[in-house]
This record gives structure tokens, C-alpha cells and sequence, in this order.
């Protein structure tokens, strides 16, 4: 090996420390960003000629340059962020449904005397006590039925009452429309994100398919980082489609479990859309089994929990206006206490003919007598039975206190299961951190050893620099 | 465990840790403020479940007190009144049916008369008492006069008969107990029986009729024993609405202990639970302040 011939291999030499030392700067430069995964340039032996004078070597290079990412992990951490956002959406739904039932415990506001609980209209109001004060209000009636306070403050109640359905049935339908808005504003979100991961699919193809044997790691974890964004959204797999230079496809399931390709090598194949509180795909349309992300979570919370919570408050308005009507107005002779027509929570209403003047306590002609009054507490404490035709089972605040219990009860096992999903995510990103991310110190400790090796390399240059000197100058002079 | 510890393995790991305890702490933190254990049903849903229930039995144990007040009112002045007519009325009334045996002066007989004319006007009044503006022993018509009185050309009454209704007005006065708090309209009847008898002495001793006068005062008598049953009846059920209050308010008490059991916080426990994760997130912030400012770069 001439002289030359080494200066050129510790050119090279220098190429590939300066390669090394950019790695190291750029991951370090990386080091919080969480969606990056450290590169590594492996250095490796030249190789050697075989010459007159013996083997020579060719000095080091760039062998491989490492990518530092766990297929198998971004996978699982992807089906990880999926579970979590599901319970995150339900969890959120489930905790507006409790605030808008109200009914929380006051202990400052709840009396501690006999004397004074009944009227404390200090406490929060929710639907339970709006049962209580309606009834309460009755049992002051049936001792003074002459009474026209009495009868003002049970047609006050009887007001808050229906009031109280009404509200809850508005905010009901607010939180499902909110509830389709956010869904709506997710599906584009993740056709959005569709759109870019095929544009990434791309730039990975062009790079990798112009420089065999490299990698376009920054586009590849671009494009981790769409994925784990759409994940958040809806659950979904990933394959690599062989001999495409990088890229990756896209599939769901439908229902049978047959699988549905959303994004391949050509790239979207169409766009996702929402009919009712399905997701869609195709022409013609075929709804997708979503098994998880915050689309997912809200349609299963739709389903379970806000549609039968509207039932369960249907019905309870429901049995609450039959069954007073028939107290009321036995035989259906006269006038009805709640409007015939208001069936459900949101429509429930006093009757119109309902006044201070026209309200009776008896069926009789005795003024003192309080029949009506009697009979309506006895529907406060009648066991209803769905079996005997009844619209709810158990006493009206028995079936109110069940309501606010399987709410309370829904948030709190999805609130427990989320708090063992973050876990089990964070103990995945644990994983896949130990892997792909960047410790400054090692990086600082590798581009030391560049450094070193830089110097030296150029060291050598410099010797070979002053041979070369001695030769050129001196020598030849002669 | 050999595990590589980055940049953001280590940040994530340390602020997460913080998060949870800072839960924690917040929890802690508003359990000592409100003294309350359980807010929201999915605290603990079934502790709210059941202090729900408790809330509502209070609430309408609370409306029963109200109920047993009236109904107390309404017995105490049942009792008051029948009192005054046995009292006043009936004993005065059996007294002057024994004076006129011996009475021959003809102006002492006409006072004993006018006496008994405003015994029978007093009679009259005392069950014809109003509480709360309504009558008293009318039952459930209780804006009728129950005894009306038939009057002759000189204003004197001359018979008495019962206009009330036939049922009276019951109510819950507590938890299980049902009643009517005043005289039941059969033995309110029997007060016209009674006027009758007045109204017979006052005419036996105007006519001088000793027979008539010893039928009278006989009448009376067994008059005054069924007033004495009627108050004893009313006693009995004065006696159970005051028991229901004193069994209500007992039940009250231990509904709040239950709710308290319930829902209220151990403030022992969670003042110590406060100080402990206090400490703790003190420390995570130093550690986590201390360990990001570690780097192999402040020994360059």
C-alpha cells in the first residue's frame, strides 16, 4: 500500500467518523423527541488487498446503519394505545352521564335533624330527591289537604319533578349529538391520517427504492407516529407488503372477522364513514368491527350506556305518569294529574287542566278528605314488576337509586380498567423506550469515541502528510 | 432487569409517578376538605347506592315529623276540648240534676235553667272547635259545622244532631303508623245522645218531672263514662304518635350514623394518608429534579 493509497483510506476513514459523529448529533438532537428512534452506524472493516508486498488493508467504513425500532413492539404498543383510548372515551362519557343524573352526596348541605331535612332545599338537587319532595309533598297534603300552602308547594314539586325528567332527557340528547360531533370529528381525523400515511408509504418506497440497503428511518417514524396516532382513534393491523420497498398496509375487520384493506401498496382505498355510530368502508358500504380506540369507545358507550340509561329514565317517566293518573283520576272520570300524551322523560308534563284551583285530594265530596293523596303514597312504596306488565321493577326510588348506581358502577370498572391498561401500555413503551429511544449519555459517550477517532485518523494523516513531505520535497530536491 | 434508561424512558417513568401520587394527593387533599369519603356514585358505588337510600328514608322520615306535629296538634286539642266537656259540661250539668231535688225557691230553679241553657251553648261550641280552620270532630267534612242545633222562637236549642261525615281523616304520623289523630266520627254520633240528655234535664227540671230529671241524670252518667272512654282513646293514640316520633327520630339518628359509616371520611386516616403522600411527592420532585439535571455532559 503506497503512501497515497493510505491518505485515501484515512480520507475515507474521516468520512465515516464525521458519518458517525452526525448519527449521534442528530439523535442527541432527538433525544425528547418521543416519536424518534435512535440510529446507530455500526463501523466495519474494508476490507483488504492482496498485494506483491502482502495483504493490505483498506481502513474502516460505514458497515451498517441501524434503525433502532421492534416491529414487535410498535405493534403492541399500537393494539395498547387502541384499548386505552377506547376506555378514555367511555370513561369521559360515562363521568358527563353521572354529572348530568346530579346525584352526588353533600354531607355539608344534608341535615342531621329530623326537623329540618325534608324542606332543605340547600341540598343538590337530583332525581331521587325530586321523587322524595313529590311524595313528601303528597304525605303533607294527605294530613292537611285544606291546606293551600300545602298544595302550592306539591304543585311546585310535581312542576320540579317533570322538570327534572326533561332536563335530564335534554341532556341526554345533548351528550349523544356531542357525543356523534366528536365521533364525526375522529373519523375525519383518522381519514386525515390515512391520507398521510400513504403519503409516507410513498416517500419510503422513493428513498429506499433509490439507496438499496438504507433506510428512510425519519419517515419511518413519521409514519409510527401516524399509526399510533390513528390507533388512538380506532384499532387496526399492519403488514409489510413484501418487495415494496417499505411499505406497509393497512386492514380492519368486518363483523365475520373478514378482513377489510383500508390502505395498500396503490394506497387509501377509500375514505371511512359514519352511519349512525357505525364505522363504514367501501362501496358498497360495509361497517367495520372496531375492537378498539376512542371510535370504538364511544360506540360501545352509545350502546350500553347512554341508549339504555334513556330507557331506564323513559320508562321510570313512563310508570310515573300512568300509575298517577290512575291514582288520581280512578276510572278516568275527570282530569288527569300528568298530560296523557308526555310518555317519556322529555316530554312529561303536568296536565294542562292542572291548577291550584282544579287539584283534588278526593274522589268524594268531603273538601277534609284525602283518598287521592292516600293513594298516590301507596304507589311511593308499590313494588312495579316489568314481569306483570309494569314499565320498571321495585319502588320509583328504588329504580332511580339503580340508575345513578349502574352509572356510578360503569365509570368506576372502566375508571379501574383504564388505570390497568395505562399501566399495562406504559410498561410497553417502557419496552419499546429500552429500544428506540435516545440516552444522551450514551450518545455523548459515542461521539466522544468519534472524536477520538477522528483525531486520530487525522493524526495519521498528518504523518502520512509529513512522509509524503520528506519524499516530495526533500528527496526529490536532492 | 438489564434495561437501557433513556432520556425519555426516564422522564416518562418519573412524571407518571408524580401523576399517580398527585392523584392521590388531591384525593387525599379533598376527603380532608369536605370530610367526605364518597362524593359521586362511582366513588364507591355501592357505599352511595346505600347512602342514597338512607338520604331518601331521612327525607321522608323527616316529612313524617312534620305529619306526627300536625297530628300531635290536632289530638292534643281533641283531647283538650272533649276535657272541657266532660269537665265543664257534663259534670256541672250531673251536679245541678242533684241540686234541683232540693230546690223549691222558683227563682234559684230559673238560674239553674239559664245555667243549663249555656251548658248546652258551651257544649254545643266546645264541639263545634275549629284547628288549623278546620272543625275538629266532623271527620273527614271537616269544613262542616259537625253539631248543628234546631233553635225555638226564644233561641233556646232544642235538640242537637250530628252533621259531620262518617269517616275520618287518616294519615302516616310516622314510619308504620296510619291514624286518625282526633275522635272517630261513630263515637262523635254519640255526642248528640249527650245534648239530647242535656236538653231532657233542662226540660225535666223546668216541667219538674223528678222522673224524667233521674232518666236525664242517668243518661249523663253513662254519657260521661263513654267520654272517659273516648279520652282514653284519644290518650292511646297520642301516646303512639309520640312513641312513632320518639322511634323516628331514633331511626333518623341511625340512618345519619349509616350515611356516616357510608360516605365520611376516616380524617385520621386520611390526614396521615395527606402528610405521607406529601412527603412523597416532596421527594419524587426532588429525585426527579436532582436525576434529569445528572448527565454525563457536566463532567465535559
Amino acid at each position: 500500500m503506497t503512501l497515497l493509497g493510505n491518505l485515501h483510506n484515512n480520507a475515507r476513514a474521516l468520512d465515516t467518523h464525521t458519518r458517525a459523529l452526525e448519527t449521534a448529533g442528530h439523535n442527541l438532537q432527538n433525544a425528547k423527541n418521543p416519536n424518534y428512534a435512535r440510529q446507530r452506524v455500526h463501523l466495519t472493516n474494508s476490507g483488504s488487498v492482496d498485494s506483491q508486498k502482502g495483504f493490505h488493508s483498506m481502513g474502516v467504513q460505514v458497515g451498517r446503519f441501524e434503525h433502532a425500532r421492534s416491529s414487535f413492539l410498535d405493534k403492541q404498543l399500537i393494539r395498547e394505545k387502541s384499548a386505552t383510548n377506547t376506555l378514555k372515551s367511555q370513561e369521559s362519557i360515562y363521568q358527563q352521564l353521572e354529572a348530568d343524573l346530579a346525584e352526588f352526596i353533600s354531607r355539608s348541605e344534608s341535615s342531621s335533624s329530623i326537623h329540618d331535612s325534608s324542606d332543605n332545599q340547600n341540598e343538590k338537587k337530583g332525581l331521587l330527591k325530586s321523587i322524595d319532595d313529590f311524595f313528601n309533598a303528597f304525605r303533607a297534603v294527605a294530613a292537611s289537604p285544606l291546606e293551600d300552602a300545602q298544595k302550592t308547594i306539591l304543585l311546585e314539586r310535581a312542576e320540579t319533578l317533570a322538570h327534572h325528567f326533561n332536563l335530564i332527557s335534554t341532556r341526554l340528547e345533548n351528550l349523544s349529538n356531542d357525543l356523534f360531533d366528536e365521533m364525526k370529528g375522529d373519523l375525519a381525523k383518522a381519514n386525515a391520517l390515512l391520507d398521510r400515511i400513504e403519503k409516507l408509504n410513498g416517500s419510503i418506497a422513493r428513498f429506499e427504492f433509490k439507496s438499496p440497503g438504507h433506510m428512510a428511518a425519519d419517515f419511518r417514524d413519521d409514519r409510527q407516529a401516524a399509526l399510533e396516532e390513528l390507533s388512538e382513534l380506532m384499532n387496526f393491523d399492519v403488514r409489510t407488503i413484501p418487495d415494496r420497498h417499505g411499505k406497509i398496509e393497512v386492514y380492519l375487520r368486518d363483523s365475520s372477522g373478514t378482513e377489510i384493506t383500508v390502505l395498500d401498496a396503490s394506497g387509501k382505498l377509500g375514505d371511512l364513514s359514519l352511519s349512525g355510530d357505525l364505522v363504514q368502508f367501501g362501496s358498497p358500504a360495509i361497517s367495520l368491527n372496531l375492537k378498539g380506540g376512542s371510535l370504538d369507545g364511544y360506540a360501545k358507550v352509545n350502546a350500553q350506556a347512554i341508549t339504555a340509561f334513556k330507557s331506564k329514565i323513559d320508562s321510570l317517566a313512563h310508570q310515573l305518569v300512568l300509575s298517577m293518573n290512575e291514582a288520581y283520576n280512578p276510572g278516568s272520570l275527570n282530569t288527569n294529574f300528568f298530560d296523557t300524551t308526555g310518555l317519556d322523560a322529555k316530554s312529561i308534563a303536568l296536565d294542562t287542566s292542572l291548577s291550584f284551583q282544579s287539584f283534588r285530594t278526593t274522589v268524594g265530596a268531603q273538601p277534609g278528605a284525602n283518598d287521592i293523596a292516600l293513594d298516590v303514597l301507596a304507589l311511593a312504596d308499590k313494588n312495579f314488576s316489568t314481569a306483570s306488565g309494569d314499565f320498571i321493577d321495585g319502588r320509583f326510588i328504588d329504580y332511580a337509586t339503580r340508575i345513578s348506581a349502574d352509572i356510578g358502577s360503569g365509570l368506576k370498572s372502566v375508571s379501574d380498567r383504564l388505570e390497568s391498561q395505562l399501566l399495562l401500555e406504559s410498561a410497553v413503551l417502557s419496552n419499546r423506550n429500552a429500544i428506540s429511544s435516545v440516552s444522551s449519555n450514551e450518545e455523548v459517550a459515542s461521539l466522544l469515541a468519534s472524536q477520538q477517532a477522528f483525531g486520530a485518523t487525522a493524526r495519521v494523516m498528518e504523518v502520512i502528510n509529513s512522509c509524503l513531505n520528506v519524499i516530495v520535497n526533500e528527496l526529490v530536491r536532492r | 432487569m438489564n434495561m437501557r434508561i433513556t432520556d425519555n424512558a426516564y422522564r416518562e417513568t418519573s412524571l407518571r409517578d408524580i401523576q399517580r401520587i398527585q392523584r392521590d394527593v388531591v384525593k387525599a387533599h379533598k376527603e380532608l376538605i369536605t370530610h367526605q369519603r364518597v362524593e359521586r356514585p362511582s366513588d364507591d358505588p355501592v357505599a352511595a347506592s346505600k347512602a342514597l337510600h338512607q338520604t331518601s328514608e331521612k327525607r321522608t322520615l323527616s316529612q313524617y315529623a312534620k305529619n306526627n306535629r300536625v297530628a300531635l296538634d290536632a289530638v292534643t286539642e281533641s283531647h283538650a276540648s272533649l276535657t272541657e266537656f266532660k269537665d265543664t259540661v257534663l259534670t256541672r250539668a250531673q251536679e245541678l240534676s242533684i241540686l234541683v231535688d232540693d230546690i223549691s225557691d222558683g227563682n234559684a230553679k230559673e238560674a239553674y235553667l239559664a245555667e243549663l241553657n249555656q251548658l248546652i251553648e258551651h257544649g254545643l261550641q266546645v264541639m263545634n272547635t275549629k284547628h288549623r280552620g278546620e272543625y275538629l270532630f266532623s271527620g273527614d267534612s271537616s269544613l262542616t259545622e259537625p253539631f248543628s242545633a234546631v233553635r225555638s222562637a226564644g233561641g233556646k236549642i232544642i235538640s242537637v244532631s250530628y252533621a259531620g261525615s262518617s269517616k275520618a281523616r287518616s294519615y302516616d304520623v310516622g314510619e308504620g303508623v296510619h291514624l286518625s289523630p282526633t275522635l272517630d266520627p261513630a263515637q262523635t254520633t254519640q255526642f248528640s245522645t249527650c245534648f239530647a240528655n242535656l236538653i231532657n234535664l233542662r226540660d225535666a227540671i223546668s216541667s219538674g218531672d223528678n222522673n224524667a230529671i233521674d232518666l236525664a241524670r242517668s243518661g249523663l252518667l253513662t254519657n260521661e263514662t263513654d267520654i272517659v272512654a273516648d279520652l282514653s282513646n284519644l290518650g292511646g293514640k297520642q301516646m303512639r304518635i309520640e312513641s312513632a316520633k320518639v322511634f323516628d327520630t331514633a331511626r333518623y339518628k341511625r340512618l345519619e350514623e349509616g350515611i356516616h359509616g357510608n360516605v365520611d371520611a376516616d380524617l385520621a386516616e386520611a390526614s396521615t394518608r395527606f402528610k405521607d403522600l406529601s412527603d412523597a411527592l416532596d421527594l419524587a420532585f426532588k429525585i426527579h429534579s436532582h436525576a434529569t439535571s445528572q448527565s454525563i455532559l457536566n463532567y465535559l
